[in-house]
């Protein structure tokens, strides 16, 4: 298969000729609109190309662990049911869809470990949410960077 | 369904019947304005004879085009009943169509001249602005003090603040529970805002979408026009503070964050609510209590796009305004004193 010019490349080579070819041929303002739009949806592609299964398995290993230390002490069925449908359909493939239904059920772990933390008033587990909940949005935002609303004025 | 290319045409023949008494009327000058992303929004002249005015047109864009799904028929209602009650600067609105003449429903509203406090504020430097600081809070707390019996039955009435409270917490996880992806910062707030609720205070009307490119600068008058009505509700007037906040991150400059103290003194003398209330910690804890009406109708959007449901550029890039948002939520969050201090 070709992996060369690489899918953050391509999607750079898309986003520039977007800006330097077609914009400066664009009067209509909505269509100028669109094409910003454009070029910030494919920013955000670039990045998520090149990392995105990095920092889903990095999650994953992570609130795993935090469920596994912080659950016995939290007493939640909500919590263990959501660890063990988690563990229990952890795949082997590696395509995205099925990555990404395992980050899903991860997800789900974090959610109910946030709840019974908040629910039994539990001060370090709160704390281990509040630490996964930064570090996930540490990676939104390498994936992101600012969002500038365009359009605007 | 609107279709944009016909709507001059349309109009002609709306017009003809609503504003010029069945005279031919012709629209020219007709542009779309780009600013919002949920409706479709146009300006124009229309003019039958010697009569002739500039109006705005405020519709509802085709299916899977918009990232929130309002009510033209509410908005008018509530507009109308702002706008009859004086205290409150809002352009006329002056004719209501539920689709039957111009595909879609939509408001038509008088266009009033002059800039918004968003093209305003951008010139120069925002300091150069604090003269707008305190008719700023005059207005939002003019919004604040309209009688709510005066507004349409349409509007619901929450039956205390603590239930209301309760309510908007509870929404953060069934709205998650709708989304296409699980979404845990959504959870944690839901968790959150029940955990950390602040003093309580009379509802009032919100205006649900308070920012600079709302506001209408009326240079004659000095008085700021309030535009886009659509996800106004009764509620807690602290939402719109809070709302202001998260709108402005992505648009700077932020001009009450510039001198929030100054702001916050202004709208308490406007209001009579106390510091207790009122207070740089509460506006936080509201900063992530407002913002579900349009977060919700974000992902609710997106949600659509991931189920093949909805398509459109605007979908599609209000997805990088997630994360945008996670992070406000939870700089807030820190803000009110209720997160994990930050690690380098």
């Amino acid at each position: 298969m070709i992996t060369a010019p690489t899918m953050p490349q391509l999607l750079e080579t898309i986003r520039d000729e977007l800006g330097d070819k077609v914009m400066p041929h664009v009067d209509d303002a909505p269509t100028k609109v669109a094409i910003e739009m454009m070029q910030a949806v494919l920013n955000a592609l670039i990045e998520r190309a090149e990392n995105e299964f990095a920092w889903m398995f990095e999650e994953m290993a992570a609130v795993e662990a935090a469920a596994g230390e912080m659950g016995p002490g939290l007493g939640s069925a909500a919590l263990d049911s959501a660890l063990a449908e988690f563990q229990g359909n952890r795949t082997e493939s590696m395509t995205l869809s099925a990555v990404t239904a395992d980050y899903q059920r991860a997800s789900e772990v974090l959610s109910r470990l946030a709840e019974a933390a908040y629910g039994a008033g539990d001060e370090a587990a709160i704390e281990t949410v509040q630490g996964l909940i930064d570090a996930r949005l540490a990676t939104e935002n390498a994936a992101i960077g600012e969002f500038i609303a365009v359009g605007r004025d | 369904m609107l279709e944009p290319e016909q709507l001059p045409q349309q109009l002609e023949g709306y017009l003809s019947g609503v504003w010029a008494d069945g005279a031919d009327v012709s629209v020219s000058e007709y542009e779309q304005i780009t600013g919002g992303y949920s409706r479709y929004m146009a300006r124009f002249r229309a003019t039958a004879g010697d009569k002739t005015q500039r109006l705005i047109l405020r519709a509802d864009p085709p299916p899977g085009q918009s990232i929130l799904d309002t009510d033209r028929k509410v908005e008018w209602d509530l507009a109308t009943a702002v706008h009859g009650g004086g205290g409150v600067a809002i352009p006329a609105p002056l004719y209501f169509d539920d689709g039957t003449s111009l595909g879609a429903p939509a408001i038509v509203y008088e266009e009033l001249s002059g800039p918004t406090m968003y093209v305003r504020i951008l010139e120069g430097e925002v300091t150069d602005h604090f003269d707008l600081t305190d008719p700023l809070a005059d207005t939002i707390a003019d919004v604040h003090k309209v009688d709510i019996a005066t507004l349409p039955d349409a509007l619901e009435r929450p039956t205390s603040w603590e239930d209301y409270i309760a309510a908007g917490a509870d929404r953060w996880t069934s709205a998650e529970a709708d989304h296409a992806e699980r979404d845990p910062f959504m959870r944690v707030i839901s968790a959150w805002l029940e955990a950390n609720k602040p003093a309580p205070t009379d509802l009032t009307l919100v205006h649900g979408d308070f920012q600079a490119p709302n506001l209408l600068m009326d240079e004659a008058s000095g008085r700021m026009h309030v535009l886009d009505w659509e996800v106004a509700h009764i509620g807690d007037p602290r939402e719109d503070l809070g709302w202001w906040a998260l709108a402005h991150t992505s648009q700077p400059p932020d001009l009450i964050a510039a001198d929030q103290d100054r702001f916050l003194a202004r709208y308490r003398e406007a209001t009579g609510l106390s510091e207790e209330v009122v207070n740089p910690q509460s506006v936080a804890y509201f900063t992530v209590f407002a913002s579900l009406t349009v977060f919700g109708n974000v992902i609710g959007a997106t949600a659509a796009m991931a189920r093949g449901q909805a398509s459109g550029m605007t979908v599609a890039y209000m997805t990088s305004a997630i994360p945008s948002m996670h992070g406000i939520y939870v700089n807030a969050m820190r803000t009110a004193g209720a997160w994990r201090e930050e690690t380098a």
